[in-house]
């Protein structure tokens, strides 16, 4: 049996160390000549006299073989041994077991799952041919995650790079796609031709695009998503070839790409139902360097790392600025960092800080196995002892207490690995998005040695520290039946009652952290919204010829500009909306708060003079009228844009708080006059300020909102880019309801009717936008309070665990106590005193460590300091009341002690 | 302390060898000639019986061992008694006592 044979080796490796096998060699062989010398004095030959000794031994190496299989079968023996004494110990106390297991279970089942998440999101690698070298290039002043930069600026480090084997370029977008189940509005994203072979994924049918369907003018194609390919064209097997509607241009499909292609990955979740497009520079985006809408990836040369190209890149960018004079921007430059990074990038610091309160809760399932096997080892002193007298060494005893702990986390192990899947059919029911790459989280092989480990720690956290109290024990005192009734002034007491402080501590850290929480989620539910979200929904439609972010064009032709969609089809669309039943009022915007649209633009105040170096920006919208009404926004001066501010009326704006407070201060904005965007996005004239509105939360609740203004959708210029960018692309409306009901069937209904070409999408209502909006610190709160709570328990059951073994052990002292006087009230307050010098120390280092680790937690806060007094103090006084509860019960039982029993027992 | 019978003979061994020890320390082969000699030769311990015997009895901790000089100046190692060998000798021969009593009174029954 080879696999045994390998376990024999490994064993023998293990217990017969070098010097033991020379020495054991040496032994063999002089008693070998010990022997011959013997013979030889016997009177035989010299010759005769070795091979006599030599029979006799019956060979050195059998000898040596039968010697080294005694140990290991010695060893296996013993181990063996003690893992069934354990058990049977393990047995004879079902409640010890079963509280010490559930312990564990809890502790090993928590970290288990949330290993999982850690490794399935930020350690495995993206599916991807070399994604270890797939490097995202962004420009280097932009602090946003995956920031934006232009088609000039790819193609002169695509030309230049030496570092990158392939440098492929690709934008988010949106279309329209056209099937027999109507116009769905979906994520289009557009994609250079060789990111294909960058990323190296095989389409499932059809193939990738050829390098020609890169430049314009040749016939129009698409990639279909695999979801998409099953939804909207019930996984057609003949769908390579036929040709389809994206956004009101007819492309022939090419091919099928799997599930795994979810690329780009910061779209989230919506990519599995995407169609990817050719991107196409056009004019425009070989024109301008600051035309920044793309994103740039690159694969790393093998063996070039991540310092090099970056220095390369600097080289790159320092070329460029040489070359172009008119680049104000003086550190205009380039940084490359590993695509997995930045996807992870704001969930590391989550997961992580999870994981160290996870861990934080395993040390304290530890340290409570640890204090009940150390109660345990109190009653079993005298066996101990007995064992000890009798000649048991004291690694035999220690081995015995680590069996039992290591049989307690199998034990432990085998239930958490349940609770841990439990836990993660949990993850798997988040809403889609939470956790980048959560669709990647499942058990994986490397769980196994993940468990192994946790295991091994938890044996060794758990036990050793009973096994050497015990390795310390003296018999002698120990045989004598007074060292029974020590109190806690002993060694074990002492050290039992710093593992509960050390709980104390541990708990008080994650109790802040939930406090903390807590806090901020109140502060974040109560913060100014700058609208009401009562009776509020929203949806988004997208025309069946959207331009798409990345196909838009300044009109050249200025006769001519066309009537306004505005005018066309929304205007009636919002009119129609109105007379629905049920409906009190509706309006459009291109951006409403949290919706994740943003547009943001450069703008000049007419009469200041300009600073190249601090450029004014806002975010832009267009609205129609009733937009502030509908959400309920207030006007804090003139008043809003609306419906009257046509688009032969004169050019009128309104502005945010924000805005206001940035770029007037003090001054009254009111009939300044602002130019937005400029010549190259094809709007020259000027609009006139008409009022102020308050602040509306823009993407993040409790943030600050930026500088924002409301064009009059209807004074969008036609052949501007934002008439494009914000009428033609993607459109919000907003509808406020006379009762609590769904809007979705009536608005499609309306459009059906009016406008049956828009792809109508994204129905949800205020509320549930500000609940996802501020998902994040919830999950965070729900989970550092589960721990919590997790915490406190095992904290009070052990706090009672050793109170109540104390008051056991000092029976017999409480007994005389009482006999020469004291009182039962007395007694109690003794055990209580004993738990509350616990808790306190415990409160004290763990206010300490709360204190020192505060940083940490502070980006997760809102209006909340980390040193918050009220937080500390109520947890302080909620830790003190919950102590004092875990200690009640064993006061009562110390003061309800019979003086005469106790006395009589020993 | 095993009280599997299977272990009458190992059991019988390690006593033979604890007993061989009480005089003073020995090498392996004086082990063996003692334990000859103790029992006018009914037991012959065979090397590749002795030296697991041996080793097992002092990782248990009853005797130990070192390097010393042999009566004809050969490197040898010794072995000795320890507290814990005296307490199981004694422990032992009470066994044994009980045992071969048992054993003599059954045969004397049939």
């Amino acid at each position: 049996m080879p696999f045994l044979f390998k376990v024999r080796s490994f064993l023998r490796n293990l217990f017969l160390s070098r010097r033991a096998e020379v020495d054991l060699d040496r032994e063999v062989h002089s008693h070998l000549e010990m022997l011959a010398e013997e013979n030889l004095r016997a009177g035989m030959s010299p010759e005769e006299a070795r091979r006599a000794a030599r029979i006799e031994l019956g060979g050195v190496e059998q000898v040596k073989e039968q010697v080294r299989e005694e140990r290991i079968g010695n060893w296996l023996h013993s181990v063996l041994a003690d893992c069934r004494f354990a058990l049977r110990q393990l047995r004879k106390f079902p409640a010890f077991t079963v509280i010490a297991v559930l312990t564990l279970a809890l502790g090993i089942g928590a970290n288990t799952a949330l290993y999982t998440v850690v490794e399935s999101v930020l350690l495995r690698p993206l599916p991807y041919a070399h994604s270890d070298r797939l490097m995202y290039i962004a420009p280097k002043t932009e602090k946003e995650q995956f920031s934006n930069t232009s088609w000039l600026n790819y193609r002169d480090i695509r030309d230049q790079s030496k570092s990158f084997a392939a440098v492929g370029l690709y934008a988010s977008d949106v279309a329209v796609v056209e099937s027999k189940e109507g116009a769905l509005s979906v994520n289009a994203p557009r994609i250079s031709t060789n990111t294909f072979s960058i990323l190296g994924i095989q389409p499932l049918m059809g193939r990738t695009f050829t390098e020609t369907e890169g430049q314009r003018g040749t016939a129009p194609v698409v990639l279909l998503s695999e979801g998409l390919w099953r939804q909207s064209f019930h996984a057609d097997p003949e769908i390579v070839g036929r040709s389809i509607r994206v956004s009101g241009v007819v492309r022939a499909v090419v091919g099928v790409m799997p599930q795994t292609m979810r690329f780009p990955e910061e779209s989230g979740p919506d990519i599995q139902k995407a169609v990817w497009l050719p991107l196409q520079p056009s004019p425009e985006m070989m024109k301008e360097r600051g035309y920044n809408l793309f994103s740039i990836v690159g694969q790393l040369q093998p063996g070039v790392g991540q310092a090099q190209a970056q220095a390369e890149l600097d080289t790159i960018a320092q070329r460029i600025r040489h070359d172009n004079a008119n680049l104000t921007n003086s550190d205009f430059g380039f940084r490359a960092t590993p695509y997995r990074e930045l996807l992870t990038g704001p969930v590391r610091p989550v997961l992580f800080a999870l994981l160290g309160a996870l861990g934080l809760v395993l040390l304290i399932a530890c340290a409570n196995v640890a204090n009940l096997l150390i109660a345990r080892c109190m009653g079993r002193q005298q066996e101990f002892a007995v064992r000890a007298a009798l000649g048991a060494g004291r690694m035999r005893l220690m081995r015995q207490l680590l069996a039992e702990g290591a049989v307690l986390s199998v034990l432990g192990s085998g239930v958490g690995l349940l609770l841990a899947k439990l836990a993660l059919e949990g993850v798997r029911k988040l809403p889609e998005g939470t956790i980048p790459r959560g669709e990647s989280i499942a058990i994986h092989w490397t769980l196994i040695v993940a468990v192994a480990l946790i295991a091994t720690l938890t044996t060794l956290l758990s036990s050793l520290l009973p096994a050497f109290v015990v390795a310390r024990t003296d018999p002698q005192a120990g045989l004598q039946a007074a060292a029974r009734s020590v109190g806690a002034r002993s060694v074990r007491g002492k050290i039992a009652g710093l593992l509960v402080a050390a709980e104390v501590a541990l708990s008080t850290v994650l109790l802040i952290g939930t406090g903390l929480l807590f806090h901020t989620l109140w502060n974040l539910q109560h913060a100014p919204l700058g609208f009401a979200v009562e009776r509020v929904s929203g949806f988004t439609a997208m025309p069946e010829d959207a331009a798409g972010f990345t196909g838009m064009a300044v009109s050249e032709s200025t006769a001519s500009a066309p009537v306004s969609v505005a005018t066309l089809v929304y205007a009636p669309v919002l009119e129609r909306m109105r007379h629905t039943p049920g409906v009190e009022s509706a309006a459009l915007n291109t951006a409403p708060p949290l919706s994740g649209m943003d547009l943001h633009s450069d703008f000049k105040i007419v009469g200041q003079s300009e600073d190249p170096s601090n450029k004014q920006s806002a975010r832009v919208t267009a609205v129609s009228g009733d937009y502030a009404r509908t959400l309920g926004t207030p006007v804090v001066r003139g008043r809003m844009v609306g419906d009257d501010d046509s688009a032969t009326s004169p050019n009128v704006v309104a502005i945010n708080e924000s805005l206001a407070k940035k770029y007037f201060g003090d001054k009254n904005p009111l009939q300044q006059q602002i130019i937005v965007g400029g010549k190259e996005t094809g709007t020259e004239k000027p609009f006139t300020i008409v009022g102020v509105l308050t602040n509306q939360v823009d993407s993040n609740v409790g943030g600050v909102p930026d500088p924002l203004i409301y064009l009059p959708y209807q004074q969008v210029p036609t052949t501007s880019l934002y008439y494009q960018a914000l009428l033609k692309t993607l459109v919000s409306f907003v509808v406020k309801t006379r009762g609590e009901v769904a809007i979705a069937p009536a608005m499609r209904a309306v459009f059906h009717e009016t406008a049956p070409n828009l792809a109508l999408d994204n129905f949800k209502t205020m509320q549930e936008l500000v609940d996802e909006n501020i998902f994040d610190q919830k999950l965070g709160l729900y989970l550092t309070g589960a721990f919590a709570g997790l915490a406190v328990l095992m904290v009070m059951a052990g706090l009672y665990g050793v109170l109540a073994q104390l008051v056991s052990y000092r029976r017999h002292e409480i007994g005389i106590r009482m006999a020469l006087g004291a009182t039962r009230q007395s007694v109690a307050r003794m055990v209580l005193r004993q738990g509350a010098i616990l808790i306190a120390l415990g409160l004290g280092a763990g206010v300490m460590l709360a204190l020192a680790t505060g940083q940490l937690v502070s980006s997760f806060l809102y209006d909340v300091r980390p040193t918050d007094l009220w937080t500390y103090v109520a947890v302080s006084m909620s830790l003190l009341a919950i102590g004092l509860l875990a200690s009640l019960v064993p006061a009562n039982k110390a003061a309800s002690i019979d003086p005469m029993q106790a006395l009589r027992e020993d | 302390m095993n009280p599997e019978p299977t272990t009458l003979l190992q059991g019988t061994l390690d006593l033979l060898i604890l007993k061989s020890l009480v005089a003073g320390e020995l090498h392996g082969l004086g082990i063996s000639r003692r334990v000859q000699q103790i029992t006018s030769g009914t037991f012959l311990v065979k090397p590749g019986s002795l030296f697991p015997a041996l080793h097992r009895m002092e990782e248990e901790g009853w005797i130990s061992s070192f390097w010393g000089d042999s009566e004809n100046n050969r490197r040898a190692k010794y072995y000795r008694l320890t507290k814990a060998g005296r307490k199981q000798l004694e422990a032992e021969t009470k066994r044994w006592g009980r045992i071969s009593w048992a054993i003599a009174q059954a045969l004397e029954a049939s």
